[in-house]
């Protein structure tokens, strides 16, 4: 168990405290509730963008990292469809440092034209060093928008493409920040060796004047049901066929969530999995394959996804991987796997309580899903799905009328 | 009182560094035990690591190849049922192979350790290295080597090493397509017998690592044969081109891969202290020159950065980056110029303080718990230095003046006298 204590500002902010006497080393780690999935969808991969100008400067602090790193701190940040997390690593005789960087960049950004432009190509860079320059690099690109019709979670978080961020305007870029980065809208996660009166007094000191502000209702549109199959078949220049299926799944703090996620450790988790023992062990038809889920707060994606040896026949692979699908929907799991793949999410969190960074931003992702008591209680939730409950999801989730295909074509085949 | 928010907050020294040490003992056969007990976590890693790294091998790709493989079967168990026992602990079994060693890695709950452990020993001592498991192995790696010789990173960075010591050298360690078809099955089990098979390792142990894991240690390695270290000699010449650009044009690449670097000096070098902040400054953090020019203010790439990689018997220096492809001669321009600044400017006194307390903080956080504080003693071990290795650096960071930081780059990060690599366009 994490023990840890939460309190409120006036002005809406969440602070969750855990406290951690092993080490020296604090960390500062601030979430706020804005993610792709907030994008206008004209005006995609600004999330993103913002996440990289919230270290061009601060209203009061010309520069962000320097101060930072001159008493020996380290810092990074991520964007996601949900959410975008900021951290910090230092000594704890610093933390004050902490407080005094993170807070005046929620109070307002600097907002300086050189920033934007400067942000503005690595950005573009990184659309083309991540997704366009690396084979397969664009699946996600190609697949969101068939799965998703209708929520935002149809775009990727890098933006649907690279003309959006070429086009995003000084003034864009105001409002997002008015609308999204204030106090109610973020949670302050910190872990490490301190008290909580000091945590108080200096959330207090630094944060406590930043004004309240109005925090936004979400009305994303939904996703509506999927009735029929889609596929999209496209050719690209990779040395290898590959396949991404994609399925509809419960969100994040629905009741199903943990059976579906044990569903896909089962097939795909570790070397003893069903997809690697009979698809890669046993056959020479797979260069790789694999099932995962997209983790999302709104209902995400359960995906299987595989890599074919040259040579191999497509309709075959489909069907090998459609049949280990089908035995856990008839015949469901047993309970030696299903115990397995518990066992192995009781060990990660044991592994991820060895870091206070893993700590504070468990904690931080916890409290916006539903409260940071949830961090302690997830292993739990695991330990009660039962076999029946991994047979049922599969029966509704794995179905074709529910699948997103894309078909990704190599052109050496010719 | 109002609040200041211009000024920052009062700046504390990181005055006090607390190096969570390993301790080191020897089991009834003379293995090496390293541990680091750290009583309050309930996860342990064990590493076993052998001398088989790629450097020994015969053969291109056998050292890696073979490491992977001692996971894949045994004389009692199959592959599956060996995945099958390690994944019913909820445990991770890794592998992992560099140019000097070869290890398998164990994580898991200290409680399985007594349940694992015997396991471990039967799968690295009795690998069965089937026909069918090398031939399934092989194909799976060749399908990953030809997607990833699409990508210009990737290409750039297994052309480096060949490209500035020479073909030869053991650390070259080139592969290709076609070398995949070369490894038989006798050849893993002839490495296997010479590299591991009776011969020396040692054990790196961290987490909670107390009386009875050491105890399970004991039992379990103390009675393994160990013969003495089969003795080899590497090809460790260095015998590179003339040439001082190499240029691997791929036809759409929309960004390129850049290698700037060349031989360099290790830890072990009484210079290093100083060569190792003078790179942080360079290349080594966030804020570095190369950063800061390159993709803060140009905005040509995602990240560059520079690096000094020491091993026991090659140390190197090198500047990665991938950019914008039509941008490939100006990032060369920028690296070229930074790095004479380097040479020919004096660092100012605020930037100083900041890399030093910056590196300061970074060697805080190696040292933060116990799996952090094993990876400083493995590099330490590796490099045959005791701790003291950091008291010199932490002396050296404190000290180090301008001119000395100006006057170890003039010796050692000449422009002129690195190699190039660029994969992409130019």
């Amino acid at each position: 168990m994490i023990e840890f204590q939460e309190f409120e500002l006036v002005n809406g902010l969440r602070v969750v405290f855990h406290q951690d006497r092993s080490t020296p080393i604090v960390a500062f780690n601030v979430l706020y509730d804005v993610g792709a999935r907030d994008e206008d969808e004209n005006k995609t991969g600004f999330a993103h963008l913002f996440e990289h100008l919230m270290f061009g400067g601060s209203i009061n602090i010309p520069n962000f990292d320097s101060p930072l790193q001159a008493v020996g701190g380290e810092n990074n940040a991520f964007t996601s469809n949900d959410i975008t997390n900021y951290y910090i690593t230092l000594p704890k005789s610093n933390i004050e440092t902490a407080f005094w960087l993170e807070s005046d960049r929620m109070l307002s950004l600097a907002f300086t034209e050189k920033s934007l432009e400067v942000q503005r190509q690595v950005v573009i860079e990184e659309f083309k060093q991540r997704y366009l320059n690396q084979p397969y690099g664009d699946v996600y690109l190609l697949l969101r928008p068939l799965a998703f019709q209708n929520h935002p979670y149809k775009w990727a978080t890098i933006g649907k493409e690279i003309s959006h961020i070429e086009n995003a305007t000084m003034d864009d870029v105001k409002s997002f920040f008015s609308k999204f980065y204030h106090p109610g809208n973020a949670i302050l996660s910190i872990a490490g060796d301190l008290e909580l009166e000091e945590v108080e007094q200096l959330t207090k000191k630094w944060f406590g004047d930043i004004p309240k502000k109005e925090k936004v209702v979400r009305s994303l549109v939904p996703e509506e049901k999927q009735l029929e199959e889609r596929v999209l078949e496209v050719e690209k220049d990779v040395p290898l066929d590959a396949l991404y299926w994609a399925y509809h799944m419960p969100a994040r703090n629905h009741k199903d969530y943990y059976a579906v996620d044990l569903l896909s450790d089962i097939l795909s988790r570790g070397n003893s999995s069903r997809l690697y023992q009979k698809l890669m062990k046993q056959t020479n038809v797979f260069a790789e394959v694999n099932a995962y889920i997209t983790g999302d707060i709104d209902p995400g994606l359960f995906i299987v996804s595989a890599k074919l040896n040259p040579g191999s026949d497509f309709s075959y692979a489909e069907n090998l991987i459609e049949e280990e699908l089908n035995r856990i929907k008839i015949h469901g799991v047993e309970e030696e796997e299903l115990s397995k793949v518990k066992k192995k999410t009781k060990s990660t969190f044991e592994f991820g309580k060895t870091s206070v960074l893993n700590k504070a931003m468990g904690l931080a992702i916890s409290s916006l899903i539903e409260s940071p008591q949830l961090f302690n209680e997830e292993v739990e939730y695991y330990s009660r799905v039962s076999q029946d409950d991994i047979k049922r999801v599969a029966q509704e989730i794995l179905v074709q009328n529910n699948r997103s295909k894309l078909i990704y074509k190599s052109i050496k085949d010719e | 009182m109002k609040l200041n928010r211009k000024e920052q907050p009062t700046r504390r020294q990181i005055d006090k560094i607390n190096f969570l040490k390993a301790k080191s003992y020897c089991l009834q056969n003379g293995t090496k035990v390293h541990f680091i007990n750290q009583e309050d976590q309930s996860v342990i890693k064990l590493e076993i690591s052998y001398a088989a790294g790629s450097i020994f091998q015969p053969k291109p790709m056998l050292a890696s190849i073979t490491n992977a493989l001692l996971v894949e079967g045994s004389e009692k168990y199959t592959s599956s049922e060996i995945a099958e026992y390690f994944d019913n602990e909820g445990a991770f079994l890794e592998t992992s192979c560099t140019l000097e060693n070869a290890s398998v890695i164990l994580y898991c709950l200290a409680e399985s350790l007594p349940l694992l452990l015997p396991q471990l020993k039967e799968i690295v001592s009795t690998p069965s290295f089937s026909e069918h498991e090398v031939k399934n192995h092989l194909m799976i790696q060749k399908q990953k080597f030809i997607v990833n010789n699409e990508k210009v990173g990737y290409v750039a960075k297994k052309e480096f090493l060949p490209f500035i010591l020479g073909e030869k050298n053991a650390y070259s360690n080139r592969v290709e397509e076609s070398y995949f078809e070369n490894i038989t099955r006798k050849d893993v089990i002839d490495f296997f017998q010479t590299r591991y098979n009776h011969q020396p390792f040692e054990i790196f142990v961290s987490g909670k690592v107390g009386e009875k894991s050491l105890e399970v240690i004991d039992t379990t390695f103390s009675n393994v044969k160990v013969d003495s270290l089969y003795s080899s000699k590497p090809f460790f010449e260095i015998d590179s081109s003339e040439q001082s650009t190499m240029l691997i044009e791929k036809e759409d690449a929309i960004q390129s891969a850049i290698r700037v670097g060349n031989v360099s000096i290790g830890r072990q070098h009484k210079d290093f202290p100083k060569l190792y902040l003078a790179n942080t400054l360079l290349g080594g953090y966030f804020g570095s020159r190369l950063m800061n020019n390159i993709r803060e203010d140009k905005g040509y790439t995602y990240g560059v950065g520079s690096g000094l990689i020491s091993m026991k018997h090659l140390a190197y220096f090198v500047i990665s980056t991938e950019v914008g492809s039509e941008v490939t001669n100006n990032t060369l321009y920028e690296i070229e110029l930074e790095m004479n600044k380097m040479c020919d400017e004096l660092v100012n006194e605020k930037e100083l303080e900041l890399v030093k307390n910056y590196v300061l903080g970074n060697i805080m956080r190696g040292f933060d718990g116990a799996f952090a504080a094993m990876d400083r003693f493995c590099m330490l071990n590796n490099a045959g230095l005791g701790y003291d290795y950091y008291l010199n650096l932490i002396n050296t960071i404190n000290k180090i003046s301008a001119i000395e930081i100006r006057d170890v780059c003039r010796e050692y990060l000449q422009f002129e006298k690195m190699k190039k690599v660029i994969v992409g366009k130019n």
